[in-house]
């Protein structure tokens, strides 16, 4: 959201035309990119002789998969912390608005209320439950990167497996694994829908429950 | 009415809390692991587990509750999506199961239907 739309917010706006206008801006910004990105499609048959793939370099250090698999895992996870204090923050200030907002008007009813004054206080209060209900779903987004960790530790284990196999296989004791990793072992692929086997997992709680 | 919400992920752990928070239920506690939460189980009256988690799994921690509580709601919250896994949990003590990603209304109606 850029100024001109915070300030047209802050005017009063109405928050269903805002989030129309918003979205359309999102709209905008992804039609582009997407349509460059079609163009790079080139469909017509290449007559060139395709060059010989080059040898990647040698890692630096042993184990750098099994590294930089691990700082991702980690990292992911110290990002997403630094995110959802930001969010818990908002979410602290949208609360406290909320409360504002009930106090004064409570205290403007005991006197003479003013149209405007009404207006400002509705719109204050529609703003707080809308900035908390986005802060909601911005945590909830979160989620994936659970499901990502687990799934990166899938691979950190499957080239551990791979490393210790090798290295059996080579004689190269210079694996370092002991530490366990912990995944799901089905886990869901796309990620970021919600409650794609809620029906399933309730048929079979069903299932069990009659069967006992 | 004490929650105890068991996840290795903080942000997991984070977002079940306020999700939870939200619907209105305020006593939390929470813990890493198996291990962590069987020391936190003072007071608690409904557990909410991964299963996936160092130490002690969360199947290994339902397990062990078992034991000694046959009545304690457990619900477990996972990425283990598969018929197998659920029956699993089921049949080891587990009242009731979530797929992550799940949605807050998810979340409150197990709670709800497991609070019965």
């Amino acid at each position: 959201m850029d100024q001109s739309e915070i300030d047209a917010l802050l005017s009063g706006g109405n928050l269903e035309e805002e989030n129309k206008k918003q979205q359309d801006i999102v709209d905008s910004l992804i039609k582009p990119a997407e349509t460059e990105a079609s163009n790079e499609i080139d469909n017509t048959p290449s007559t060139e002789k395709p060059e010989k793939p080059e040898k990647p370099e040698k890692p630096k250090k042993k184990g750098a998969v099994m590294g930089q698999l691990s700082k991702v895992s980690q990292e992911a996870e110290e990002g997403t912390t630094l995110v959802m204090n930001y969010l818990e923050n908002m979410l602290n200030i949208a609360t406290k608005q909320k409360e504002y907002s009930a106090k004064l008007e409570t205290e403007l009813k005991e006197n003479t209320l003013i149209k405007s004054t009404e207006e400002i206080i509705a719109y204050f209060k529609d703003s707080s439950f809308l900035i908390e209900d986005l802060i909601f779903n911005a945590m909830d987004a979160f989620q994936f990167q659970d499901i990502n960790r687990q799934k990166l530790m899938k691979v950190m284990h499957t080239l551990t497996q791979l490393n210790t196999y090798l290295n059996d296989l080579l004689g190269d004791d210079s694996v370092d694994d002991d530490k366990p990793v912990n995944f799901g072992r089905n886990i869901e692929d796309k990620t970021l829908a919600t409650d794609l086997d809620k029906e399933n997992v309730d048929d079979i709680i069903a299932q069990f429950q009659n069967s006992n | 009415m004490k929650f105890l919400v068991v996840d290795d992920s903080s942000t997991m752990r984070r977002i079940i809390k306020n999700t939870l928070q939200r619907i209105g239920y305020t006593d939390l506690a929470e813990a890493e692991h198996g291990k962590d939460a069987l020391e936190k189980m003072d007071g608690i009256d409904i557990i909410l587990t991964d299963w996936n988690m160092p130490e002690m799994d969360g199947l290994e921690f339902v397990k062990t509750v078992r034991t000694t509580n046959k009545t304690i709601p457990i619900l477990m919250v996972t990425t283990n999506a598969a018929k197998d896994d659920i029956v699993d949990a089921l049949k080891n003590g587990v009242n009731n199961y979530i797929v992550k990603p799940f949605t807050p209304e998810t979340l409150k109606e197990k709670v709800e239907s497991v609070l019965k």
